[in-house]
């Protein structure tokens, strides 16, 4: 199962490892994961993988909390 | 300030308590095609009918056609900013809109959200747009009255709460003006209004909003709006969205008035939105499910029983026809759906009827049961004269010399029918509409010139208001008129007019 990870820094080999080795185990299925860089994510990092997003980014975790503090 | 240190302390706990575990997945798909507010989508497996679907920069659009491996959807704005490739997020929601007292007062679009320029809408709940209608054991008959304050209508074509009654007419007859002064007599019922703008011009609503605004009905209504200048998929959803926030009005005990201004629009929009998903056409053009597309709306009005807070809402939809032609497919449509008709026409618009009611062709199928006693004891005998009349009048106009009997037939129906005419924005409370009627069904004003019956209508009504405040009052408060009652209007009005013609000699 190819998948995608997108980070605000390069990772290293190790870390790719570890998150490919989690998701293997969440999907019950092999994972390969292709590195991608985006600044804009600030932390953190997103995963694309069969037609889900997991979305552990602090830009997002900073738009939730612009969300929550808007909301009454 | 007390808001500030609570919404802090809030936060501070909800950094202590974030887990990366709330994160969790979101589905995504692809947007492989897109062009006249329409987009297909590959990937978001397990898409749900009518879910809503996040685009990115606060664009939505609802999954309409699951096919085996791509989603069709409609955009309810935005349809510029689409691009293929583009990623779209599943919400795993229906379309929702805020529901509560929050929203009275207010301009909203089909989605809830302001376009009044008052600032944001804190409404606490939500509720889905599409929902059920109310289950038949949970509801009751309709029995207590909706006044429209016009005449021609509370007397002939009552409405109930909980009932639905179609206005239907060409354009121009005064559709939107019957509904409007429906609402302006609202005013302490204590009824919510919800008026449902679909694919109207931007300026019509405008100014229906200040006609309500100087009326001062705003502070009991709400005002969906979606203009021409929508999208079709967000005029169709419009009346849902009405609908949604008048059903958590009644679902809490209030009653509820709500109008579909109009359905034929909606029917249209419905229709574009069902050509470019590429579902086959049927009769004039219109999908095979334009029937339940309106059944499953106006099902939703409803009278709840006493157990589920007997709450009610009472649907007026408006269908325009094309040169009186009530046989077309949407109107043939509602007409059947609905439980009676208002039916409005051009020539009696014209020719001054205002409100232009076709009382032959009009019906409440169930009004009549919740008519009061007192309304219902002069207004018995109304249609029958009518009818009479107008019979008449049309054999009338061959032959010049006519015998007393039909003299007065006549001059008896043209005084009813000049008293049935009313200006917009004046509702007359039920118990003048009772007196009056009253005074006519007792034939009284035959002596009284046609051109003075306007008036006299006037001068009587103010004068039983100041000699016999108490019958009024009685009639108000407990809808009763009884023979004695009936009695002493009858003396004072004999009186009164008596007075009047002695006036006009002078």
């Amino acid at each position: 199962m190819e998948g995608l990870i997108i980070t605000a820094f390069k990772l290293d080999d190790d870390a790719v490892d570890k998150i490919e080795k989690k998701f293997s185990k969440h999907i019950n299925a092999e994972v390969k994961l292709k590195q991608e860089v985006d600044r804009a994510l600030l932390g953190g990092f997103i995963v694309h993988i069969r037609n889900h997003m997991y979305d552990y980014s602090i830009k997002r975790r900073l738009e939730d909390m612009n969300k929550y503090l808007l909301s009454d | 300030m007390d808001m500030y240190i609570k919404s802090i302390s809030d936060l501070k706990k909800q950094v202590d308590t974030y887990s990366m575990k709330q994160v969790g997945m979101r589905r995504e798909g692809v947007v492989t095609y897109c062009g006249d507010g329409i987009v297909h989508i590959t990937g978001l497996t397990e898409c749900r009918y009518g879910e809503l679907l996040e685009f990115s920069d606060g664009i939505y659009g609802i999954a309409f056609n699951m096919e085996e491996d791509s989603v069709g959807a409609v955009l309810l704005s935005g349809q510029e900013d689409v691009y293929e490739g583009m990623q779209v997020l599943g919400s795993e929601r229906v379309v929702e809109v805020p529901v509560g007292k929050h929203l009275l007062g207010r301009v909203v679009n089909p989605l809830g959200e302001p376009l009044d320029g008052k600032g944001r809408i804190h409404a606490k709940q939500k509720r889905a747009i599409e929902c059920e209608a109310p289950r038949i054991m949970d509801r009751q008959k309709v029995d207590t009255p909706l006044k429209t304050g016009l005449l021609a209508i509370d007397s002939m074509i009552p409405i109930g709460r909980g009932q639905r009654e179609l206005i239907i007419g060409d354009r121009q007859t005064g559709k939107t003006a019957i509904a409007i002064d429906t609402i302006i007599n609202q005013k302490n019922q204590n009824v919510v209004c919800v008026y449902v703008a679909i694919g109207q011009k931007a300026s019509t609503i405008a100014q229906i909003i200040d006609t309500l605004e100087k009326n001062d009905a705003m502070d009991y209504s709400i005002v969906v709006a979606s203009p021409a200048s929508d999208l079709a998929p967000m005029q169709y959803i419009a009346p849902y969205a009405g609908c949604a926030m008048a059903e958590d009005f009644m679902h809490n005990g209030q009653d509820v008035l709500i109008i579909y201004d109009d359905l034929s629009k909606h029917a249209v929009a419905y229709r574009t939105m069902s050509l470019l998903l590429k579902r086959p056409p049927g009769r004039e053009a219109y999908p095979g499910d334009v029937f339940y597309l309106h059944s499953r709306l106006l099902e939703r009005a409803a009278h709840m029983s006493t157990a589920n807070g007997g709450g009610s809402i009472t649907a007026l939809p408006i269908a325009e026809t094309m040169s009186g032609d009530i046989a077309a497919y949407i109107p043939t449509n509602l007409i059947s759906i609905t439980d009676g008709q208002i039916f409005l026409e051009t020539e009696l618009f014209n020719s001054g009827i205002r409100p232009a009611v076709n009382v032959g062709l009009s019906v409440s199928r169930v009004g009549g049961a919740a008519q009061t006693k007192a309304m219902k004891k002069v207004s018995g005998q109304l249609r029958l004269d009518l009818a009479q009349y107008r019979e008449m009048a049309v054999f009338a106009q061959f032959s010049s010399e006519l015998d007393k009997q039909t003299q007065r037939l006549l001059a008896q129906g043209e005084r009813l029918t000049q008293i049935l005419k009313q200006k917009q924005f004046s509702p007359a409370p039920e118990n003048e509409q009772v007196v009056l009627l009253a005074v006519i069904q007792d034939k009284m004003l035959l002596d009284i010139p046609l051109e003075n019956i306007d008036d006299f209508k006037v001068k009587f009504v103010e004068h039983i208001g100041y000699v016999c405040p108490d019958v009024l009052m009685k009639i108000e408060s407990k809808g009763l008129f009884d023979d004695d009652m009936q009695e002493t209007i009858r003396k004072a009005a004999q009186k009164f007019i008596d007075d009047y013609l002695e006036g006009l000699e002078k």
